[in-house]
């Protein structure tokens, strides 16, 4: 009797439901995982790094992080800024070890420019993409010193001090930039409609 | 709460969901978030915006051999965790074969342990049989000893009893002799050598009637083995033989007749000497003679 395509019930499969069969040893679900978030891990690496073989060494080590501590993964947690969060983390790790200062605003568009994935017009009629385009136009939005400031902080991996320093602004005015930019981004993905666990 | 304040709290809070947040600045977050409950749910919605700006960066496909290389590994850790968990639990099929090994080995022992005992207990058996025949060729030694000596005794008690009826005949014809020689009425004829040279005689002691009669004898010399005395009882008619007989060392003898009838039958007597098988009287010598 033929056996069912496996890879087709997996593709049918919750985040969260394959994870609890990467936490059970099944590197079908991992794969099923990687094949679908890979790109977004990549595209947030290359963002942070702005090189491309640190950029895959994070996607390749976020990957075996998830695989191996899929034990320590909450169920009723969403699954994807678990993920974005060791991508974060391990990109930070990298721009410390590295001590270089993050690349400015607009230096990394290049890059990007070269890599960005081609499939992204096919994206773009999901759900998916949508609220791909809206997050990154409501951080286009931001006035230019507030959006500089939240991207250094997260994308940049540096405390309000650093960004201070980086700025040679003072620590107040960084602080202020970062509250109003980051609430007025709150602002607008509620008016968009845009929740964290909404996906 | 004066504006200033509530900018400062949001300013902490900011920099939290941001990760940005400076380490002079934990403890008064700390302090904010204690005191304030809507503090912490800002925090969270703060944290909840942040979580979406990953999505602000592009898809872009890693090249194809990050994928491999992460396949790979986790390949490699799947044998790893594979080969540690058959390592730390035996397999059901090596089971059997472990519990086996070790029956095996509780045989072995025990088989072990049951010849090293039964050698033991071969060993003293075997101590214990030297011993034993050593002991059983002792006895034999013995018994045969033992055997040799009741041989002798036998011997030398067939030889005492043979001495015994010999002494008892003795005895027997001694009491005869007596009673013939000391009892009343008795009859005594002398017997005399026929050669003057010979100092040899004999006294026959007789009863008138009795067929038996007894004759002592002395001063006869000793004969060679094949040659005996033999006693003659002669009617005038013809002469009968009445017994033979040796004498000792010293010359003595004493014969005991029984006549065919009564002695006083007879005219004479005399004593000759003869081959022991062969008597012959006609060409024998005669030695004593008298006359009844």
């Amino acid at each position: 009797m033929a056996q069912p395509d496996n890879s087709v019930n997996l593709k049918r499969l919750s985040d969260e439901a394959l994870m609890e069969l990467v936490a059970a040893g099944d590197s079908a679900a991992l794969a099923q995982l990687y094949d679908r978030h890979a790109r977004a891990v990549y595209g947030l690496a290359l963002r942070m790094l702005a090189a491309a073989e640190p950029a895959e060494e994070v996607v390749q080590e976020t990957f075996w992080r998830i695989w191996k501590r899929a034990a320590t993964y909450q169920r009723n947690s969403s699954f994807l800024p678990w993920m974005f969060g060791i991508t974060r983390n391990l990109c930070i790790d990298e721009l410390r070890r590295r001590q270089v200062r993050p690349v400015a605003i607009g230096d990394d568009e290049e890059i990007l420019s070269v890599l960005t994935d081609q499939q992204q017009n096919v994206e773009q009629s999901t759900l998916e993409a949508e609220r791909r385009r809206l997050i990154t136009s409501a951080l286009a939005d931001l006035p230019q010193d507030q959006r500089e400031v939240i991207e250094l902080a997260y994308f940049g991996g540096l405390s309000q001090r650093e960004i201070a320093d980086h700025l040679q602004s003072p620590l107040g005015t960084i602080k202020t930039r970062i509250r109003l930019g980051l609430q007025k981004l709150k602002q607008a993905l509620l008016h968009y409609g845009i929740d964290a666990n909404d996906h | 709460m004066h504006d200033s304040d509530t900018e400062q709290e949001q300013s902490l809070l900011a920099a939290a969901a941001l990760g940005s947040l400076d380490q002079t600045d934990l403890a008064a977050l700390e302090q904010v978030l204690v005191r304030s409950p809507t503090a912490r749910a800002e925090l969270d919605q703060l944290r909840e915006v942040v979580a979406l700006l990953p999505y602000a960066a592009p898809l872009i496909t890693p090249p194809a051999h990050v994928r491999a290389l992460l396949m790979e590994r986790i390949a490699a850790d799947q044998a790893a965790r594979r080969s540690s968990k058959s390592a730390s639990s035996p397999s059901r099929t090596s089971r059997p074969m472990l519990a086996s090994l070790f029956s095996l080995t509780v045989v072995i022992v025990l088989l072990g342990w049951f010849t090293f005992t039964l050698q033991q207990q071969v060993t003293a058996i075997n101590e214990t049989n030297q011993r034993l025949l050593v002991a059983i060729e002792q006895l034999q030694a013995s018994v045969t000893a033992s055997e040799e000596r009741q041989s002798q005794l036998t011997t030398q008690l067939a030889s005492y009893e043979q001495q015994l009826a010999r002494l008892n005949e003795q005895i027997a014809q001694e009491r005869l002799l007596v009673s013939f020689v000391s009892a009343p009425g008795v009859a005594t004829r002398e017997l005399r050598p026929t050669r003057g040279d010979l100092a040899a005689r004999g006294e026959m002691y007789m009863y008138p009637g009795e067929t038996q009669a007894v004759v002592i004898f002395s001063g006869l010399p000793a004969l060679e083995p094949d040659r005996v005395y033999r006693f003659w009882l002669s009617d005038g008619v013809q002469r009968i033989a009445a017994g033979s007989f040796q004498v000792d060392a010293t010359g003595l003898a004493t014969l005991i007749i029984t006549a065919p009838r009564e002695v006083n039958a007879f005219t004479e007597v005399m004593v000759t000497v003869e081959p022991v098988t062969n008597p012959t009287p006609d060409a024998v010598e005669v030695i004593l003679t008298g006359t009844l």
